[in-house]
């Protein structure tokens, strides 16, 4: 293998694939990028056994062949050399050592044998769909904040993206809790979409593949089974597992019968949050939210900092006390582009809706704290 | 403000497994497994399945009903309906939970109606109580005399094998998977009945998913200290 390649363009197809490996790996090959020159293309992918990003992007082959790399080691290495450069990649005869070599650098890096990756992105997978970019960012930035990390609920550990019905309109639908709160987001399903399975992307497939979407074309082929997802961009395939487990049943936990009602413009209501809860401690960062009448008031207080209050005018009269995790609240009212936000309260134990009075489209929910 | 606020969870509730393969058999109860097993072969026209709250009749009720295809009546139905208009439901019914309805003199008549209709046409029905029949007050003699001489089919107090199981269905019925050194902490500090293992997992799965940790023993530990203040 044989090969020339402008840095800026190993460099960016390094970065996307790049990232996919661990750093601690106890399965040495998947430290590596599978590298592959074919037909003018130098084809890069890499691997953690549940997720596989495979990129192309072109080159000047003198010679096809194939050889894996220390992936990290290979991206920091180009990410140093100068800018306007030409890499050259070169396997020696052996197929064990590949040669970097720009300017007047040179590296030699040690390589494992191509046989021994791991390929999971192989296979017809059932259902396509078509999904206009705009609307897949959308559907992951409203609802990411919302997924879980706690391991145990493996299950809530990525965001259930799902066809759904909504007032009799066929809807695609992306959901994501962590049991503290949920968001919801929809848009109009896509052609193909309506027998599509309901499935759990899991949570780092979710960061990859929105870092990818910026530089996406205007549409992003989407083809799924019931273990299975890929993404198809220009020159990009990115194939995960799916969780195999269960989604909630969350349409129980959106509550139909609030009936406190309240607007606030939802940027002085995240500026107020965020500056009371400089004063709120420990992992709960409670603040308290107090409405009486067309008033608004947010307090914390603090045994070792002080205490905090801020007032708000709001639409809408109600009288409730109510305590939030104030990162929970700023998580929301953040994706509020609007310039409404409409809480719908029960009680000081139940479950609030928060909406963007401009946008039907997305739904959250927030458990309070028992203050 | 008190000085650890308390997260309140949403309110997921597991899905229970219902079939004949989630069952779960052990001495205690495989007197009356084996009685639902023998059905159509019953020698009379009904079969009482008696057990503690929390126990399983209405899971092995709902195994017979998937075997028989059986209608479930509602026990306030034995006032409001009659025994014809009962019968009429199916050619074989579940009366789930009588227990209150006993004493009741009107309700107590019906059942006693609907208990000849389904001698005298050979049909079968399945009463789940939680008193054996021999303890309950009737207040009707033919029906005491009937009921106390049908089968019954009694599900114990749990041993400690089976209490390992339930306990390991249940948490698995909400996709949380234990350890061994999480069950073996529950058994000897537990109340010996399936209803303190639902509220037992119940309780661990709301705490836990409130202060965003697993189950384990210390979980386990801080989750009984709390019940026992109760």
């Amino acid at each position: 293998m044989k090969l020339s390649i402008e840095r800026a363009a190993l460099l960016r197809s390094l970065n996307h694939v790049q990232s996919v490996v661990e750093r601690r790996n106890t399965i040495p090959i998947l430290a590596n990028v599978l590298l592959k020159a074919d037909d003018g293309m130098l084809t890069l992918t890499t691997t953690d056994m549940d997720l596989e990003i495979n990129e192309s992007v072109a080159a000047d082959v003198s010679s096809d062949g194939t050889t894996t790399a220390p992936a990290h080691t290979l991206h920091d290495i180009v990410r140093k050399l100068p800018d306007g450069s030409d890499v050259e990649l070169e396997l020696n005869a052996e197929g064990t050592q590949m040669t970097v070599k720009a300017g007047r650098s040179q590296f030699k890096l040690s390589c494992l044998p191509t046989e021994d990756f791991p390929q999971i992105g192989a296979g017809d997978l059932p259902s396509s769909i078509a999904v206009p970019a705009a609307d897949l960012r959308a559907l992951i930035d409203r609802t990411r904040f919302a997924m879980s990390t706690e391991e145990t609920r493996y299950y809530l550990n990525g965001i259930y993206f799902h066809p759904a019905d909504q007032e009799g309109v066929a809807v695609l639908r992306a959901v994501a809790t962590d049991g503290h709160r949920l968001a919801r987001f929809e848009m109009p399903l896509p052609d193909g979409a309506a027998d599509m399975p309901s499935v759990i992307i899991p949570r780092k497939t979710i960061g990859e593949l929105r870092k990818l979407i910026d530089e996406a074309a205007d549409t992003i082929q989407i083809e799924l089974s019931e273990a299975k997802i890929r993404f198809v961009f220009d020159h990009i395939v990115l194939t995960s597992k799916l969780i195999d487990g269960t989604f909630p049943d969350y349409q129980r936990v959106i509550p139909e019968g609030n009936d406190k009602i309240v607007e606030v413009d939802p940027k002085l209501f995240t500026s107020a949050i965020d500056r009371v809860s400089t004063i709120s401690d420990g992992k709960s960062r409670a603040v308290k939210v107090a409405l009486n009448g067309k008033q608004m008031t947010i307090s914390a207080s603090s045994a070792e900092s002080g205490s905090a209050t801020e007032e708000l005018e709001v639409n809408g009269e109600i009288d409730i006390e109510i305590g939030f995790n104030a990162k929970y609240l700023l998580d929301i009212t953040s994706q509020i582009e609007g310039e409404g936000c409409r809480l719908t309260l029960a009680d000081p134990a139940s479950p609030t809706i928060i909406q963007d009075n401009s946008d039907p489209s997305s739904l959250y929910v927030i458990m309070p704290l028992r203050v | 403000m008190k000085a650890k606020a308390e997260q309140i969870p949403l309110d997921f509730e597991g899905r229970s497994a219902l079939g004949r393969e989630d069952y779960l058999i052990g001495p205690s109860n495989q007197d009356a497994v084996g009685w639902i097993d023998r059905w159509p072969d019953w020698p009379g026209p009904v079969l009482v399945l008696n057990g503690p709250a929390a126990s399983g009749k209405t899971h092995l009720a709902a195994v017979w009903r998937d075997k028989t295809g059986a209608e479930i009546i509602k026990p306030e139905m034995l006032l409001s309906k009659t025994a014809d208009q009962i019968a009429g439901a199916g050619e074989t019914l579940i009366l789930d939970g009588i227990d209150p309805w006993l004493s009741d003199r009107e309700a107590e008549t019906t059942l006693f109606h609907l208990y000849n209709i389904f001698k005298e046409e050979q049909r079968t029905f399945l009463v789940t109580m939680r008193m054996a029949p021999s303890h309950a007050d009737f207040v009707i003699a033919d029906l005491a005399s009937r009921m106390r001489a049908a089968p019954v089919a009694s599900i114990h107090a749990p041993d400690d094998i089976l209490l390992a199981s339930v306990l390991i269905k249940l948490f698995s019925d909400r996709q949380l998977s234990v350890g061994n050194e999480v069950i073996k902490y529950i058994l000897p500090r537990m109340e010996r009945s399936f209803a303190a293992a639902r509220d037992i997992v119940s309780r661990a799965d709301k705490v836990a998913l409130s202060q965003k940790r697993g189950i384990s023993v210390p979980l386990l530990r801080q989750v009984m200290a709390q019940m026992q203040e109760y």
